[in-house]
């Protein structure tokens, strides 16, 4: 299952039980978690934690075959059927992955790959010898109640767990203000930046959560305006996707970032893109109601994105893809099937979304890429 | 009252179900949610005016086939899977119901049938004589540049679309917080309610949708104080969904309710397997002078609120079509008399389970005017199914 010459393995739980990952790809020092190519076991009569205790059970079992174990774990994205279950999942997570907590961002989905689980799990995990540093600024003391680091590093690579616009004991600022939110939430990444001996510039990768897809156009100008520079010839890939629920009522906005501390002056360790779906000359999304053909765009702007930093899509690890029907999934595996290919090392963790930047566009794809 | 389901050629896919494309109890028709579909129930072309014109013809199509038409329409619901493309129905509709709309709601939806099919109009007309007023307050003077009306009035029927706390310019205030959204938007029900010459006692059902469903807790603090001096033997029916889009951004709370003003008091009746039976809150309600019943919300759980048959899709399902039935019968009525199911399912991919289990309930040549929607949450997190129905007696 391995390829010496790319130092990959890929470590597949055939039997997983309902919520567990499936999916381990080693790469290097690091082990991205998913649920592909087997997406495991419907499992309707398994609850949430049930199904939480599968999951990281089945987590640490994908991590030691790598030669880890959950303490290496540094970055976990939790999608939930129902907001209301994010708690208990993150009370199992809390006697599974301690004393030093990865970066967590947990978040509602509108649907999961298989009927009747009540969360999916993508994490990657750093197995090398080097210090996990674990972070979590006063400015939100109140994350030290959470199974949660606000940030975690470990080599070159930071992971900041999706932040929120909120106070440091955890109340919402600036209620029903969007983009009030995002400023503050940005404030929050750039911190914990600096606090890991880094600075905004070195965030590659931005993937943000919103209650409400109408929303993401206003963030837009707070995030291009106020934090990044518009003409930024290699800006971090920004995926933003509607999501049911975020972590507490009143959340509107969840901002989770991978910065490479070694990505300005060595190119870096992971390439992160996203796909933009391709519009058409009145600004309207192209292939509109074709699921085949939007997954396949949008891979093909991955591939781009890849082979113009000299990789191609057998360099992606990880993918986290979000679709507005779950029934369009199907559409985006064949299309995936072919074009990454049916011995591609990739853990895949899909979900469904309720909107996505632009009207009309079906999935939202996050990738990982190790070149 | 007698009722006759509507079949149509168009809408021939209908037949494998236990539902009817429309059903007719005297002068009422409920409409099944019209879609943008062929003649297999399979989307047609994807933009969102293509596919709401088709919704619309054919429920067109329904009313005519039904001795109506659409200026009859008084109360819709569309129900969206990206809420950006409700101005653009909206601007379809206009085309269609000209000076005198519905009632109107649009929400969002996590999914209908297929994948692809973007937008769901379920729709009640009054085809009667009594004239049909469409009603926009002065305090929803931001709903005058659209096609829709706040409420909508014919016969003894009083159609509120679903209020959010939108001011008179159409601003929502005060932004999240979902307890005062909820008082605002509870007002603003009040003033169409009065506009059209009915009041809270003429409440039969009350339906609301909220962004987050974890925004019902103080949602249900409001619904109970509101209807704190309402004897429980008179309260109304209340169903409560969290949906993935509300009316406007920035809305966490819609309320949509439906009146009568016929004679008597409302009349409740709740089960003693419903686990909310000691609340203002009912089974099913009615007037005692009136035939049309709405039922609450149906849930898997038993008397005691515990979440029966706990990821059984099948059997959760039968476990509320189950308390429809009593609740029916407990009004004098039937299974045969419910004319209108609105299935809310926390996975949409589950409606062919529940219609698999309402063919044990309901008849394939005649069943319930039928819209299943995907939500993103019920009122707790072990529910696959909330199901709404209307009877009439």
């Amino acid at each position: 299952m391995s390829d010496p010459t790319r130092s990959r393995e890929l470590i597949v739980n055939e039997d997983a039980a309902p919520g567990a990952p499936t999916t381990a790809v080693r790469a290097g020092d690091l082990v991205f978690i998913g649920q592909s190519p087997t997406p495991g076991a419907e499992g309707r009569e398994a609850d949430a934690r049930t199904q939480a205790q599968n999951a990281f059970a089945a987590l640490a079992q994908l991590l030691e075959t790598a030669g880890g174990d959950p303490g290496d774990v540094v970055d976990v994205v939790t999608l939930h059927s129902d907001s209301r279950t994010i708690d208990a999942v993150l009370e199992v997570g809390r006697e599974a992955l301690g004393p030093d907590f990865p970066a967590w961002t947990p978040v509602a989905c509108s649907a999961q790959r298989v009927p009747g689980r009540t969360v999916a799990l993508s994490a990657v995990a750093h197995l090398g010898d080097e210090p996990k540093q674990c972070i979590t600024p006063d400015t939100i003391k109140w994350w030290r109640e959470l199974p949660a680091s606000a940030g975690c590093r470990k080599g070159d690579l930071l992971f900041v767990a999706g932040q929120y616009g909120s106070d440091a004991d955890g109340n919402v600022n600036t209620p029903g203000d969007h983009a009030g939110q995002a400023r503050n939430a940005l404030n929050r990444i750039a911190e914990i930046c600096g606090l890991a001996g880094g600075r905004l510039d070195d965030v590659i990768d931005l993937l943000s959560f919103h209650q409400d897809p109408r929303w993401i156009a206003a963030v837009e100008s707070v995030y291009l305006g106020e934090f990044f520079d518009p003409d930024d010839p290699e800006p971090p890939a920004w995926t933003a996707v509607g999501m049911p629920g975020l972590l507490r009522l009143g959340m509107l906005g969840q901002y989770r970032a991978i910065a490479d501390l070694r990505a300005v002056t060595e190119g870096g360790t992971v390439l992160a893109t996203t796909a933009a779906p391709p519009r058409d000359a009145n600004g309207s999304v192209a292939h509109r109601g074709d699921p085949e053909a939007q997954a396949r765009a949008g891979f093909e702007l991955i591939a781009e994105g890849l082979a113009a930093r000299g990789g191609s899509l057998r360099d992606v690890v990880q993918l986290v893809s979000f679709h507005l029907d779950p029934g369009a999934l199907e559409a985006a595996e064949r299309v995936a099937r072919e074009l990454f290919g049916d011995d591609s090392e990739l853990a895949w963790t899909a979900a469904g979304m309720t909107g996505a930047r632009h009207e009309g566009q079906l999935h939202a794809f996050h990738a990982l890429a190790i070149p | 009252v007698s009722r006759t389901p509507v079949e149509l050629d168009e809408l021939g896919w209908y037949d494998r179900l236990p539902a009817s494309p429309a059903v007719r109890a005297g002068d009422l028709l409920f409409v099944s949610g019209q879609l943008g579909a062929d003649a297999r129930g399979l989307p047609i072309a994807s933009d969102p005016r293509g596919q709401a014109s088709r919704a619309l013809d054919d429920l067109q199509r329904v009313l005519e086939a039904a001795g109506g038409r659409m200026a009859d329409v008084v109360d819709v619901i569309s129900f969206h899977t990206d809420a950006r493309r409700v101005g653009a129905v909206l601007e379809v509709a206009g085309d269609y119901f000209g000076a005198d709309p519905p009632a109107w709601t649009a929400v969002g939806m996590t999914g209908s049938y297929a994948p692809g099919l973007d937008v769901s109009i379920r729709a009640i007309a009054h085809l009667g004589e009594a004239p049909k007023r469409a009603i926009v307050p002065d305090s929803h003077a931001w709903m005058r540049d659209l096609p829709i009306a706040a409420a909508c009035r014919k016969g003894p029927y009083v159609f509120v679309a679903g209020q959010t706390a939108a001011a008179a310019d159409g601003r929502i205030e005060p932004r999240g917080d979902h307890r005062a959204q909820a008082e605002r938007a509870y007002d603003a029900v009040g003033a169409c309610l009065e506009a059209a010459g009915a009041t809270m006692d003429d409440v039969l059902d009350i339906c609301s949708f909220h962004l987050d469903p974890r925004g019902m807790v103080p949602c249900e603090r409001v619904h109970l104080e509101r209807w704190r001096d309402t004897p429980i033997p008179n309260a109304p029916a209340w169903t409560a969904i969290g949906l993935p889009a509300l009316a406007a951004p920035g809305a966490l709370a819609q309320y949509r309710v439906i009146a009568d003003l016929s004679p008597g008091p409302r009349i409740a009746e709740t089960p003693a397997s419903i686990h909310w039976k000691n609340t203002p809150n009912s089974g099913g309600s009615r007037k005692r002078g009136g035939s049309l019943i709405g039922i609450a919300g149906e849930v898997a759980s038993d008397a005691e609120g515990n979440v029966t048959t706990p990821g059984d899709t099948l059997n959760q399902a039968r476990y509320c079509f189950n308390r429809i039935r009593e609740v029916v019968e407990m009004h004098g009525a039937s299974m045969d008399d419910v004319v209108e199911i609105t299935s809310f399912h926390k996975d949409h991919r589950d409606w062919e389970l529940v219609m698999a289990a309402g063919r044990e309930y309901f008849d394939l040549e005649a069943g319930p005017a039928w819209t299943p929607v995907g939500a993103i949450g019920l009122w707790s997190p072990g529910y696959q199914h909330e199901i709404h129905a209307l009877a009439v007696i």
